[in-house]
């Protein structure tokens, strides 16, 4: 097991310390597009400044605990954002063929799959959210514990890998549509703009698809709103590690599902 | 003239092929107008009615039907464009005997179009009605048709200046994420423009961005006189001018400079 | 171990495939309701393969042979019947399977497109865990055959079609697979790097005693290669023998290509009868009509003197061109189906 992850591990660095050296050499290439980033992450705080200069809260949070949940956000979509930056090419794979050379390695599908691209340019939004979330964290009414340090990297990582798990089984969708282009905007330009406020401001059956079917709850406002609105530690801290493994094994268990449709039509 | 509509029917059907994308799209604009039906219900409900002379139904109306135009005329005519001008096959349709500008933009109507039949008409209306913006019904409908179009051959105009100057693919897709964001955000695409600080506002209405979004939405709830109507129009006209000015420069200079790679 | 490396039985594999309907109308109605047609793209195979061999598997467009490879590779899974390689069910084992063989896809490069090719070489040595001698020795035995060190730094997006299709063939090779799958390696390749690439394989066959599976149109590659070849047409197997007797039925017919555009048509149409009384055999000449006014004569120079008929089409007719080829696929096929293999 422990062997195998190295291996694993070896290949990675391999192909990604490879791929960043090629991307790098394309100096104007990488600024722009980590520029492209930082005016879109900037422009969505700027979003946030303007309409909290006429409004003291939003859904009961103020300015600081808004700007919290929104760098906590970013901080947990970073990951995918920036190691699975290929799931938007794969409908274009599938279609065209290209992923069939997934097929032919003794290897994970999906890790091969994401193994050779890096989204750098996607460091920009890291920036911003690290800056936003600093930026807030002191402002924040917190009573800090070592417990509650702990519990917020648990949900932290909880999030992370909810994230993964939905936008794994989004991009596997290409596997039955083809191109599925639409289905990757849906959730991240319209779903994922909106996600990051507080969820109590939208209608019951909003919050209802959010916690239950399409987990975006514990990507940051469960997690930020246990830390920030409940005065200790309780069990339901732990709701979002337990999540984020389950959504994280659908994800997994959908894409597998993909692979197998694909290996149906071998387009 | 034939030709082109040949390649606005082609368009046409191509997106109607995807049946599913489609279908998507149509449910992210859906679920996108109701979320900011409620984000924006949150940011009224402590305000006791107005928010800088915006009422409720006003301020989501100006974010419902940017959001509704941003679908229709975002084409990704720049990322087209781009790509085929950075992988070779820019060749194929610097071979046909028609003009890469005009073809581009024919391309892009087609989306367009579809996408006004589709989606923005069905998608208005479900704004208008469902919840009900006060929408004035009179000769700015037809003020707000003309600056539709108006707004698509801006943004249309602005794609193909990026997508000339883009190199790769890298480099296309930061600029359009820099284009989409500044766009959207200085046109009050995302927050209305009334809620910017005063000192700024006149700013705003001095670049071209306000054209595209603040515009159209303006025509449609009927707030101005017709005079300052055809002024709005008059203005939006001047930007599309010099834009296209400015890309056909652009063009003419990069076609001179191509190198085709890829073989 | 078991001598034969590959056993097919009754290998099939259908597709359903979207019939679109035309027009305007046509793509409205396909967004409520579609129609779908089956396609038997392999319909019912079976063969077997031994140890060490180099099988040819040719077809025309269409025939069924990218499907074969890619059931036999574990790509795709069988609708019915079964095939096991090297003792392992291609689909369901499939991570373990293709650590053990090698896959080259004419149309599509296995390496990294941005990656100088020795690099991507490097990551193939840890995925599929070569051992260092073993890795040297290759890439040694490649660089005596062809010379790769050349292209050692250059990205794969730079190479020409020929330098990544022997790269990848490298690339395919490095990790001492008992068997190598190569869809159509030599498609758009000028005559020189045909050769290289079949060098390469004849090599690599007799040195490491590799098993080649190799599909392609050329026939050329074929009678250059592969001691035993197969006939796959519409997903069904139409021969499955030596080359050798292959040859022998088809290698003394010719293709003759005359362009007879300055000739009424019904004077093109009297040919075959005129033909066939002046050259009395068993098998009569067959003339086609290309429809630019080219007509194409087959004929089995073991029965009729070519240079013959072509001196009596010269005198008798106005040619304005002459090509002489092998025997085309398609007539193959035909022939295949009157029993000239039988
Ligand atoms: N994924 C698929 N979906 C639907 N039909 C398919 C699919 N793959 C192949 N086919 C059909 O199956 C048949 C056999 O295709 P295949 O690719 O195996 O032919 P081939 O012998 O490799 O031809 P070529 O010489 O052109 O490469 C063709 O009619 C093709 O249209
Ligand atoms: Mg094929």
């Amino acid at each position: 097991m422990v062997k195998r992850l190295f291996y694993y591990w070896r290949i990675y660095r391999k192909l990604t310390s490879q791929h960043i050296k090629s991307r790098m050499s394309f100096r104007a290439d990488f600024l722009i597009s980590v520029l492209g980033m930082l005016a879109l992450n900037v422009s969505g705080f700027l979003s946030l400044l303007v309409l909290f200069n006429t409004i003291p809260s939003l859904g009961g949070w103020d300015y600081y605990e808004m700007l919290f949940l929104y760098g906590f956000f970013g901080l947990a979509i970073a990951p995918v954002a920036i190691l699975f930056d290929k799931f938007w090419s794969l409908w274009s794979d599938v279609i065209w063929g290209n992923f069939i050379n997934c097929c032919f390695k003794p290897l994970n599908t999906m890790f091969y799959y994401l193994s050779d691209t890096v989204d750098l340019k996607s460091l920009g939004s890291l920036a911003v959210s690290v800056a936003v979330f600093v930026y807030a964290l002191p402002h924040l009414r917190v009573s800090w514990t070592a417990l509650k340090v702990v519990c917020l990297v648990l949900m932290y990582l909880g999030s992370v890998f909810s994230f993964i798990g939905i936008r794994t089984a989004v991009s596997a969708t290409a596997f039955w549509m083809g191109r599925n282009v639409s289905v990757m905007n849906f959730f991240s330009l319209k779903v994922e703009q909106f996600v990051r406020y507080p969820l109590t401001i939208f209608g019951k059956p909003f919050q209802i698809v959010f916690v239950f079917v399409i987990p975006y709850a514990f990507v940051a406002y469960m997690p930020v709103n246990h830390l920030l609105h409940s005065p200790d530690v309780s069990p339901e801290w732990f709701l979002t590690p337990l999540v984020g493994a389950a959504v994280f094994g659908i994800g997994c268990l959908v894409w597998s599902l993909g692979v197998r449709r694909y290996n149906g039509t071998g387009t | 003239m034939r030709r082109y509509a040949a390649i606005v029917r082609n368009m046409f059907l191509e997106s109607l092929n995807f049946r599913a994308d489609f279908i998507f799209m149509v449910l992210g604009n859906l679920v996108g107008v109701f979320l900011a039906y409620y984000l924006w219900r949150a940011v009224y409900a402590g305000s006791g009615g107005t928010l800088h002379g915006l009422g409720f139904l006003q301020a989501f109306a100006y974010v419902a039907v940017s959001g509704c135009i941003f679908t229709m005329i975002e084409t990704w005519a720049e990322w087209d464009l781009a790509m085929s001008i950075s992988r070779g096959d820019i060749v194929l349709r610097l071979h046909l005997p028609l003009d890469l500008h005009l073809t581009t933009l024919v391309e892009s109507l087609g989306i367009f179009l579809t996408r006004l039949v589709f989606t923005g008409v069905p998608f208005l209306l479900l704004i208008i009605f469902a919840f009900g913006v006060p929408v004035a019904a009179g000769i700015n409908l037809i003020f707000f048709t003309v600056s539709l179009f108006f707004s698509f051959l801006i943004s249309f105009n602005i794609d193909f200046i990026v997508g000339v100057t883009a190199f790769s693919f890298e480099s296309v897709l930061g600029l359009k994420l820099i284009k989409d964001a500044v766009i959207l955000f200085l046109s009050g695409a995302v927050i209305p423009l009334a809620f910017f600080p005063e000192a700024l506002r006149p700013v705003l209405m001095v670049l071209p961005f306000q054209a595209m979004y603040y515009t159209p939405v303006n025509l449609l709830l009927g707030e101005k006189s017709i005079p300052e109507s055809v002024l709005m129009l008059l203005i939006q006209a001047g930007w599309i001018a010099a834009f296209m000015t400015a890309g056909r420069l652009f063009h003419r200079k990069i076609l001179g400079k191509l190198t085709v790679s890829g073989g | 171990m078991n001598k034969k490396i590959i056993e097919a039985t009754g290998l099939t594999r259908h597709f359903r495939v979207l019939e679109r309907r035309e027009g305007l109308s046509g793509a409205f109605k396909d967004l409520f309701s579609r129609n779908y047609r089956t396609v038997k793209a392999v319909d019912g195979v079976s063969f077997s393969v031994d140890r060490g061999e180099i099988l040819g598997l040719i077809g025309p467009n269409g025939a069924g042979k990218s499907t074969t490879i890619k059931l036999l590779t574990g790509v795709l899974k069988p609708t019915a019947g079964g095939v096991t390689v090297d003792g392992f069910v291609p689909f369901s084992d499939r991570r373990r399977y293709v650590a053990n063989i090698g896959v080259v896809l004419g149309q599509r490069s296995q390496l990294w497109w941005n990656l100088p090719v020795i690099e991507s070489f490097k990551v193939l040595k840890e995925i599929y865990r070569v051992p260092d001698a073993v890795y040297e020795r290759n890439l040694k035995l490649f660089n005596d055959l062809v010379d790769l060190k050349r292209h050692y730094h250059t990205p794969v997006r730079k190479l020409s079609l020929g330098q990544k299709s022997i790269c990848d063939i490298a690339a395919s090779f490095l990790h001492d697979p008992a068997l190598i799958f190569l869809d159509e390696p030599t498609i758009g390749l000028d005559v020189s790097v045909k050769k290289n690439v079949r060098k390469i394989i004849r090599t690599l066959n007799r040195e490491l005693g590799t098993t080649i599976i190799i599909t392609t149109h050329d026939t050329g590659d074929i009678g250059n290669l592969c001691p035993r070849l197969i006939l796959i047409d519409k997903g069904t197997i139409v021969y499955d023998g030596p080359t050798a007797r292959f040859n022998k039925a088809f290698g003394s017919f010719r293709t003759l290509h005359l362009d007879m555009s300055d000739m009424g048509e019904d004077e093109r149409g009297a040919l075959e009868g005129r033909l066939a009384g002046c050259f009395p055999c068993r098998e009569k000449i067959s003339v086609r009509e290309e429809g630019d006014g080219w007509v194409t004569l087959t004929l089995n120079q073991d029965e009729v003197p070519l240079l013959d008929v072509l001196n009596h089409c010269l005198k008798t007719c106005r040619v304005k061109d002459v090509k002489i080829e092998d025997i085309s696929l398609e007539e193959v096929i035909i022939k295949s189906y009157e029993g000239a293999l039988a």
